[in-house]
């Protein structure tokens, strides 16, 4: 991402606006070329030489806070070593040296006659006493991109450093788009720890990103959570996304959508799945094989337009689909509110797994649950990752009531 | 019967459940959180939910308290000073709430320990800076025995008694604000940005202690809405207690010195033509640096104009001579050699100044980029006096405890009294020998330093008697 002072914006009446740059421009793929050759061609070289080489090359610029951005979004990618040569022992030696005659009080009038009446002065040259500040780290690697990818995430920067700066994020994106992709969404969601309010309006879907605490005090602690998650967005084909950035006094707009040209290059998105998810699949597709099991399912639509988004879906050979939600430690309330709308007949047929961590933080949804009709034959608990038998058992009991 | 309420936290949130009757009790603390569908209430509200639901009667099961009741003893050689006491007490009043406002060297740690042994609940101390952090968990080792845990630089333990920092608490908050019954904010004038005072509103703990020397900075209205967030996050201030009121007694006799440097010919020369350049721009822009987005409005038409670049050049050429010209070099010595016994901080405002200092005198330099291991070395040597000097920047300003500091240099600052009142701190610890502190304040005579000097001296620490008026430095070095 890049910092505050490299954001380009502009206003308009309320709203603000990235200047967002085209990646199609050859004058700024030339720069971003420029900046990436830099970093390939200076590894052994300086985090100084090459910050130095870097600034002159953005400073010939015309746009010089661009070029800035692309300098800071291209250094992300290096990794540099200190130099092997630890210079401390001899540093030490001199400062001990420094410290003597200091206490020692015969000292020359001028300041600039000091360093010669140290015996040790003469092995470190003038301004080499701290040469291992990390402007003198080396650059060991890069993690190498083209200058259209560098372009591109120049855009996604600016969106990001923007919602650095938010307190929620609004959301509105068609029903109808690929439910693996609204998969990888909540799975992101998820990871990064914030909450959804999901509402069906005809076609689409609203949703508001935020965190826990967001209903109390509008902070920007999610800004962070909001800007790293907001790239999966740009991989559905229709979006529209709005908040309100608070990087001065006045508040603005920043309103977005698939005309943006936001790309998205995380690679990692669509497969991140939680471990645990993974090694049940696994299993359950090894030890049971009546049931499909399907970890890409789509989402369950309440009256009144809730989303709710279930962990797994399960096909038996006769065409019935029964969905499966997990619920760990931090999904106190989404339990709860889940089992109200499956006890109030809202949602039909949707396994309820519950980490028994959850538990031991509420012992009073765990009075709760041991005495729900509804958990009882459509729940189980579950330690780490759930069972397979328990649910297979739960499935085959649930296919028999039908 | 009246049924009763359910306390649950979550997220650094507290879920509460229970019929309407029972939640009416607790109406104000709370709200209805549609995305989840259950009632929503702010960690910091549990003591006061807690104590509206006792007073109604309604029964609680309590499932949010995840905190122990420990039994602490505290092995000190100090006696608790008259001050500490009154504070205690003052803070017992305000049932365990509120922000105790002493002076650096007053013994606010010995404060906090003594309201630690007080409460007897598991206890996060919040704390600005990773030497801070080692700072407070070594000491409370050594005052209650018990091993302690720490979260940040790298640490992630979290015990009974832990340390964190800032960014580490508002990052870990959601997950561990159950788990604590004390929670104290060392330097809480850190605490009222937007993000920080997350830390405070994300956790449970009923008892609260804020510890600061300098609670209100920058302008009125700024001061006003930080008070006011520590008042609701912490609660409000229970003592106050000033330099000049310990001065002799509890803290060192100090004197401040204001020195008047010239600069040489040569730099006069370059930084009057660097200043006219800088300062033509700046009015021809109309740029008012009272404005808070003056300087970034600055930065921005710089690299904007047509031979902008020359006037940041021309800005920065200006900074330096007046923050370090030779004739400051030459004072600095002067002191340096005047006082050989002596134990001495030299602060700057920059690190490129402290750098071009250590490099040019061989002393040690502590700045951010100082590694850990060689910062603990170059702070112990000081300390025990093998380092007789040691240069800074901002680092140490606030926090870091080194009581044998008896000589204070600031080569060159902000206009910050927050900041020239944290710099004087650090030499009033009292010794057992005692001692004299002496800060001298450098100042480059005739350039912008003057008011920056004058502005940052707006404090009674530095309004009394006991500072000498401005005297001439040396004309060259």
């Amino acid at each position: 991402m890049l910092t505050k002072d490299l954001l380009r914006t502009r206003l308009a009446g309320n709203y603000i606006k990235p200047r967002f740059i085209s990646t199609d421009d050859p004058d700024l793929q030339e720069l971003a070329d420029s900046i990436l050759k830099i970093c390939r061609e200076g590894v052994g070289r300086t985090r100084e030489y090459l910050e130095n080489a870097a600034a002159s090359c953005a400073a010939l610029h015309k746009d010089v806070k661009l070029a800035k951005g692309l300098v800071k979004l291209a250094f992300d990618r290096l990794t540099y070593e200190t130099p092997s040569g630890d210079p401390r022992e001899l540093r030490k030696k001199l400062l001990r040296e420094s410290a003597r005659a200091i206490r020692g009080g015969n000292l020359p009038e001028s300041p600039l006659d000091f360093r010669s009446i140290l015996p040790s002065a003469a092995e470190i040259p003038e301004g080499g006493l701290y040469a291992d500040l990390p402007g003198n780290d080396k650059l060991l690697a890069i993690r190498d991109i083209t200058a259209r990818e560098l372009l591109e995430r120049y855009n996604m920067s600016l969106v990001q450093t923007l919602l650095l700066f938010t307190e929620k994020l609004e959301l509105e994106i068609p029903a109808s788009e690929d439910p693996q992709l609204f998969r990888s969404f909540c799975s992101r969601l998820r990871f990064h720890r914030l909450l959804v309010s999901a509402r069906r309006d005809g076609k689409n879907i609203r949703m508001v990103i935020d965190g826990p605490a967001s209903i109390f005090e509008n902070s920007t602690k999610y800004g962070l959570q909001t800007a790293s998650f907001f790239p999966v967005v740009c991989r559905f084909s229709r979006w529209k996304a709005a908040c309100t950035v608070k990087l001065k006094k006045d508040p603005r707009r920043l309103v977005l959508d698939e005309t943006s040209g936001l790309v998205c290059r995380q690679t990692n998105l669509a497969s991140w799945r939680p471990e645990e998810i993974r090694m049940f699949a696994d299993l359950f597709r090894q030890e049971n094989k009546d049931w499909t099991l399907d970890d890409e399912p789509g989402f369950l639509t309440l009256e009144g337009g809730k989303m709710v988004f279930p962990d797994l879906a399960f096909h038996s050979p006769g065409g019935k689909t029964i969905c499966l939600e997990l619920f760990h430690r931090w999904h106190a309330s989404q339990l709860e509110s889940r089992l109200n709308e499956c006890r109030t007949g809202q949602i039909r047929d949707l396994l309820l797994g519950v980490d028994r961590s959850l538990l031991k933080k509420d012992g009073v949804l765990a009075g709760e649950l041991n005495e729900d009709a509804y958990f009882a034959s459509h729940g189980f608990f579950f330690r780490d990752f759930p069972g397979v038998k328990n649910v297979s058992a739960l499935l085959d009991g649930m296919t028999a009531s039908l | 019967m009246t049924a009763g309420c359910a306390i649950t936290f979550d997220a650094g949130t507290l879920l509460v459940r229970g019929d309407e009757n029972a939640l009416a009790a607790v109406r104000d603390l709370l709200l209805f959180d549609e995305r989840t569908g259950c009632h929503r209430a702010e960690a910091c509200s549990y003591s006061a939910i807690v104590r509206a639901l006792t007073a109604a009667g309604i029964p609680i099961d309590d499932k949010a308290r995840n905190y122990k009741t420990l039994s602490l003893t505290l092995h000190s050689p100090h006696t608790p000073m008259p001050h500490q006491l009154a504070a205690l007490r003052a803070w017992n009043q305000a049932k365990r709430r509120g922000v105790a406002v002493m002076p650096t060297g007053s013994g606010k740690t010995f404060f906090a320990f003594m309201a630690m042994k007080a409460v007897q609940r598991s206890t996060l101390i919040v704390v600005p800076t990773i030497d801070l952090l080692h700072q407070w968990a070594s000491q409370l080792e050594r005052a209650f025995g018990e091993e302690v845990g720490m979260l940040g630089g790298g640490s992630r333990d979290i015990r009974d008694i832990t340390v964190s920092t800032y960014d580490s608490a508002v990052l870990r908050m959601d997950a561990i604000g159950d788990k604590f019954g004390l929670i104290i904010f060392d330097e809480c004038h850190h605490l009222p940005g937007p993000v920080n005072r997350m830390a405070a509103s994300l956790c449970l703990a009923p008892y609260r202690l804020g510890l600061t020397a300098t609670p209100e900075s920058g302008s009125e209205e700024d001061a006003e809405e930080s008070l006011a967030v520590l008042k609701k996050v912490l609660g409000p201030i229970v003592c106050r207690v000033n330099i000049d009121e310990l001065e002799g007694t509890v803290l060192a006799p100090y004197v401040t010195r204001r020195i008047q440097v010239e600069l040489n010919p040569e730099e006069s020369r370059a930084y009057q033509e660097a200043r006219k350049k800088y300062i033509s721009f700046i009015r021809s822009a109309g740029i008012d640096f009272r404005d808070r987005n003056a300087w970034s409005r600055f930065a921005a038409l710089c690299f904007r104009r047509p031979g902008g670049r020359d006037v940041f050049d021309a800005f920065l050429t200006q900074r330096t001579i007046a923050r370090c010209g030779s004739g400051k070099l030459a004072v600095l010595w002067k002191i340096v050699r005047e006082n050989p016994g002596a134990r001495i901080i030299i602060f700057t405002a920059d690190n490129g100044t402290a750098y071009r200092i250590g490099e040019r005198l061989c002393l040690p330099v502590i700045t951010h980029k100082t590694k850990a291991a060689e910062r603990k070395e170059f702070l112990d040597s000081f300390r025990t006096g093998e380092y007789p000097v040691l240069v800074t920047s901002k680092v140490l300003n606030e926090g870091v405890d080194v009581p044998e500091a008896n000589i204070a240099i600031v080569v060159s600052g902000s206009g910050s009294i927050r900041e020239h009142v944290q710099r004087l701190g650090r030499i009033l610890r009292r010794t057992a020998e005692g001692k004299q502190a002496v800060l001298y304040e450098l100042v480059s005579a005739g350039t912008s330093e003057m008011s920056v000097s004058e502005r940052r001296r707006n404090h009674r620490a530095y309004q009394t008697l006991r500072h000498l008026p401005m005297r001439e430095g040396p004309a060259s070095c």
